[in-house]
C-alpha cells in the first residue's frame, strides 16, 4: 500500500532538493561583498525600524481563529464532495444544514465587524 | 519496511514533542511542533488513515500553527521573559509520569495489539477505511448526527472566540 | 449500488429524538443574530426570546414524554431518562435567564452572545443527557464547556473573571484530553463508540479485553470527575465560581453538573454496568474525599460564592455516594438530588445576584448581616435555600439526601451513609451561619436589593420547588423512578 506514496516521496525529495540546490549554489557561486547596509534585515526595501517582536493587534488573532474554524469546515467538504454522487439531494440537504449553521457564525462575525480593518 | 518507518516516525514525534516543551524560545517550540505534527501525520498514513493524515497537515500543521504564532506575537513573549517555575517534586512527578506512559506504550506495542507482528501490518494495509471515500460514506450516513452537531460546536467556537476578544 | 441503498434509510432515522436539542440550537442562533437588529434600549427582548426558546423545547419534550426513539443509527436516545434531564436542564436555564434580566443589564453584559451562549450550553448539556454514543456525548460536553469558558470570562475588565476563564479553559481542555483518550480506548475495546456495544461486549461472557476496558474507565472517570469538580480534580472550582458572573456560576453549578451526572449514569450505569462493582470501589473513595473536603473547606470561607463553590463540591460528593450505590435506587436518587439541588442552588445564587453594596456585588459574608430587617422576603427565601442545602426537613434538600443515603444503605454501603450523614452535620454549621447573620446580627449599611420582577419570579419558583419537593417527595420519587427505569 505504501508503494502508492512513492510519487509523493519523489515529489517531496525534488522540491526540497531544488530549494536546497538554489541556496547551496547561490552560496557557493555568488560573490559576497558584505556591507552594513546589506547585512541589515530586509524589510520590503524600507529602513527597518525596531525589533520584529512587537505586540501585534488582536485583529490578527481573530482572523487566524476564524480562518481555522472555516478551514475545519472546508475539511468536511472533501469527503462530502467525493461521495456526493451517491447521495445527491439528501447529501445536499445534509451539507446545506451544516453550512447554514456555520453561515450564522459568518453573519455574526461580519456584523460584529471582524473584517473591518480600520476602527 | 513499514515497521522501520513506524519506529523512525515515532522517535521523531517523541523527540520533537520533548523539544516543544523544553525550548526556552517559544518560536522554536512552535517549529518543533510542526515537526511533531508532520511525523504524526506520517504515522496516520502508516495506519492507512490517509484522510486523517491530510487533515493533520492542512488543519494542524497549517492553520493551528499559524494561530499559535499569532498568539505568540500577540502576547509578545520574549525569550528572556519566560521563566519556568518547577519544583523538584514537580520534576519528579513528571519523570514518573513519563516512565509510566512509556511503559504503557511499550506494553501496548508488545502485548496488547501486537503491533510488532507482521500480520498486523498486513491486515492494516488491506483495509480501506481511511480513504476519503469511505470516510465520506460513514460520515453522511452512520455519523450524520455527529457531523451536524460538529457544526454547532464550530459555531459556538466562533461566537466564543469573537465574544471575548472583540470590543462592542 | 451498495452506497446508493445505504443512503435511502434517511427518512426513518428518528429525527424526533433530536427535536428538543434542535429547538434550543435554533433559538440560540435566533438570539445571536437578533442582537444586531435591536436598538440599545431594547435588549430585554433577548432574554424574552431565550425564554420562548426554552419553553418551546420544554413543550416538545413534554409532548414526546414516554416515547422511545433511538435516532440517527444509535447516536441519541429519546426516552424518559433524557426527557427528565432535558426538562431539568431547560428549567435550570430558564431560571438563570429570568435572574439575568436584571443582573446582566446591571453588570453590563446584556449582549446577544450572553444569552445565545447560555442556550448553546444548554443544548450541549441536553445532548450529554440523551447521548448513547461516545462521540455525541463528547460533542455535547465540548459545546457546553466551550460556552462556559467564554461565559465565565464575560466580565472582560475584571481580573478575577478573566482569571476564572483562563483557569477553567486550560484545565478543562486538559480534562477533555483525558476524556478523549478514554473514549479512544473505549472504542478500541468495544469496536464501537456506542454504549450498547460496550454493554453487549462485556456481558457476552467472552474474553473481554479487561485491561483496555479498565484503562478506558479510569480515563473517562478522570475526565468526568474534573467536570464535576470532584476531589482530586476540584482545584479549579472555587476560583472559577468566584470569578464568573454570578448568574453563570449558578448555571455552572446546576446545569453543567446535572448534565455530567446524567452522562455518568448513562455511561457507567448502562455501557459499563457489567464492571460496576469494581468501579464502585473507586467511586467510594472519591465520594468520601469529595464530601469531606468540600464541607471542611467551606467552613473557613468569607466570600459567599467561594463558600457555595465548596458546598457544590460537597454536593457532588453526595451524588457520588448515589453513583457508588448504583442500581435503580441509586440512580433514581441522583435524579431526585439533581432536581432538588437545582431549585435550592439557583435560588441561592439568584439572591446573591440581586444584592448590591457600594456599587459592587455583595459577595462578602458580612454583607448578609441583618438582611432580614430591610428585606424580610429575600432573607426568608435565602434562609429556606440554606436550610435545604443543609438537608433539614421539610425541604427538598432533606429528601434528596435521604434517598441518596437510603440507596447507599440498601446497596450495602452503610459506612458511606454514616460518613455522608456526619458530613451533612458539618455542613449545617456554615449554611446556618448565613441564616444566623441575616437574622441575629446588626444591619449592614448600604445593602440594596433592587426590585426586579423577573428575578423575583425566578426566586419564587425556586422557593416553591424546594418546598414542594420537601412536602410531596413521593410524587417526585415516582417520577424519577419511572425516568430511570427507561434506561435499564
Amino acid at each position: 500500500m505504501l508503494l502508492e506514496y512513492i510519487p509523493i516521496l519523489v515529489w517531496i525529495c525534488l522540491t526540497t532538493g531544488v530549494a536546497a540546490a538554489i541556496l547551496l549554489f547561490s552560496h557557493l557561486i555568488g560573490r559576497k561583498r558584505p556591507s552594513d547596509e546589506k547585512l541589515s534585515p530586509y524589510e520590503c526595501g524600507i529602513v527597518p525600524t525596531g525589533d520584529a517582536r512587537t505586540r501585534i493587534p488582536i485583529k490578527f488573532y481573530m482572523v487566524a481563529m476564524v480562518f481555522l474554524i472555516f478551514d475545519i469546515e472546508a475539511a468536511f467538504l472533501y469527503p462530502w464532495a467525493v461521495v456526493y454522487r451517491n447521495m445527491l439531494f439528501v447529501g445536499l440537504i445534509e451539507m446545506g444544514l451544516f453550512m447554514l449553521i456555520l453561515l450564522a457564525g459568518f453573519v455574526y462575525i461580519w456584523k460584529k465587524g471582524v473584517f473591518d480593518w480600520e476602527d | 519496511m513499514t515497521a522501520l518507518l513506524f519506529f523512525v516516525c515515532s522517535l521523531v514525534a517523541i523527540a520533537s514533542a520533548a523539544l516543544v516543551v523544553s525550548r526556552k524560545n517559544p518560536v522554536h517550540s512552535v517549529l518543533f511542533l510542526i515537526v511533531c505534527l508532520l511525523s504524526v501525520a506520517l504515522l496516520f498514513l502508516l495506519l492507512g488513515a490517509q484522510f486523517i493524515a491530510a487533515l493533520q497537515v492542512i488543519v494542524y500543521a497549517g492553520a493551528i500553527v499559524v494561530l499559535f504564532v499569532f498568539v505568540l506575537m500577540l502576547l509578545n513573549v520574549k525569550k528572556e521573559t519566560v521563566t519556568l517555575h518547577s519544583s523538584t517534586v514537580q520534576k519528579l512527578g513528571a519523570v514518573i509520569l513519563v516512565i509510566v506512559l512509556l511503559m504503557e506504550a511499550l506494553f501496548v506495542a508488545v502485548m496488547g495489539v501486537g503491533w510488532l507482528s507482521k500480520e498486523a501490518w498486513i491486515a492494516a494495509s488491506g483495509i480501506s477505511f481511511g480513504t476519503v471515500q469511505s470516510i465520506g460514506r460513514e460520515l453522511f450516513t452512520r455519523y450524520l448526527f455527529q457531523f451536524e452537531v460538529a457544526s454547532v460546536l464550530l459555531l459556538v467556537a466562533i461566537v466564543g472566540a469573537i465574544a471575548i476578544t472583540k470590543k462592542r | 449500488m451498495g452506497a446508493a441503498t445505504s443512503f435511502s434509510g434517511v427518512s426513518d432515522m428518528g429525527l424526533l429524538a433530536a427535536a428538543p436539542f434542535s429547538a434550543v440550537v435554533f433559538f440560540a442562533i435566533v438570539v445571536l443574530l437578533l442582537d444586531f437588529l435591536l436598538p440599545p434600549g431594547r435588549k430585554w427582548v433577548l432574554p424574552l426570546v431565550s425564554l420562548v426558546g426554552l419553553l418551546a423545547s420544554s413543550v416538545l419534550v413534554t409532548f414526546l414524554w414516554g416515547r422511545e426513539v433511538v435516532g440517527f443509527s444509535g447516536a441519541i436516545s429519546l426516552d424518559r431518562f433524557s426527557s427528565f434531564f432535558d426538562l431539568l436542564l431547560l428549567l435550570g436555564t430558564a431560571l438563570v435567564v429570568l435572574s439575568s434580566f436584571f443582573y446582566a443589564r446591571r453588570e453590563g453584559i446584556e449582549r446577544g452572545e450572553y444569552y445565545s451562549l447560555l442556550l448553546f450550553a444548554t443544548s450541549g448539556a441536553m445532548l450529554m443527557a440523551s447521548a448513547v454514543d461516545m462521540v455525541v456525548f463528547f460533542l455535547g460536553l465540548e459545546i457546553l464547556s466551550v460556552s462556559l469558558y467564554v461565559l465565565s470570562g464575560f466580565f472582560r475588565d475584571r481580573t478575577v473573571s478573566v482569571e476564572a476563564a483562563v483557569k477553567y479553559f486550560v484545565l478543562g481542555a486538559f480534562a477533555s484530553g483525558f476524556l478523549l483518550y478514554g473514549i479512544a480506548l473505549f472504542y478500541g475495546a468495544a469496536g464501537s463508540t456506542q454504549y450498547g456495544a460496550m454493554q453487549a461486549m462485556l456481558s457476552s461472557g467472552g474474553d473481554a479485553p479487561t485491561l483496555l476496558v479498565y484503562a478506558a474507565c479510569a480515563l473517562l472517570m478522570v475526565g468526568l470527575c474534573f467536570k464535576l469538580g470532584s476531589v482530586p480534580f476540584h482545584m479549579w472550582v472555587p476560583d472559577v465560581y468566584q470569578g464568573a458572573p454570578t448568574s453563570v456560576t449558578g448555571y455552572m453549578s446546576v446545569v453543567s453538573k446535572a448534565a455530567v451526572f446524567a452522562a455518568f449514569v448513562r455511561i457507567f450505569g448502562t455501557g459499563l454496568a457489567p464492571v460496576q462493582i469494581e468501579l464502585s470501589k473507586v467511586l467510594w473513595v472519591l465520594a468520601v474525599a469529595t464530601m469531606t473536603l468540600g464541607n471542611l473547606a467551606a467552613i473557613s470561607q468569607t466570600n459567599i460564592k467561594r463558600m457555595l463553590a465548596y458546598s457544590s463540591i460537597a454536593h457532588a460528593g453526595y451524588l457520588l455516594v448515589a453513583l457508588t450505590a448504583a442500581g435503580r435506587a441509586g440512580y433514581s436518587s441522583v435524579l431526585f438530588y439533581a432536581l432538588a439541588y437545582a431549585f435550592m442552588t439557583l435560588g441561592a445564587f439568584g439572591v446573591i445576584a440581586l444584592l448590591r453594596r457600594e456599587e459592587q456585588e455583595a459577595l462578602d459574608l458580612t454583607s448578609y448581616s441583618g438582611l432580614s430587617t430591610r428585606h424580610p422576603l429575600l432573607s426568608g427565601a435565602m434562609a429556606l435555600f440554606m436550610i435545604s442545602l443543609a438537608g433539614i426537613p421539610p425541604t427538598g434538600g432533606f429528601f434528596a439526601k435521604f434517598y441518596v443515603f437510603s440507596a447507599a444503605v440498601g446497596a450495602g454501603y452503610v459506612d458511606l451513609a454514616v460518613i455522608g450523614v456526619l458530613n451533612s452535620l458539618v455542613s449545617v454549621y456554615f449554611y446556618m451561619r448565613i441564616v444566623y447573620l441575616m437574622y441575629m446580627k446588626e444591619e449592614t449599611v448600604g445593602i440594596e436589593a433592587p426590585p426586579s420582577l423577573a428575578a423575583r419570579a425566578a426566586l419564587l419558583i425556586c422557593v416553591l420547588g424546594t418546598l414542594a419537593m420537601g412536602v410531596f417527595p413521593s410524587g417526585f420519587a415516582r417520577l424519577v423512578a419511572s425516568s430511570v427505569s427507561a434506561i435499564f
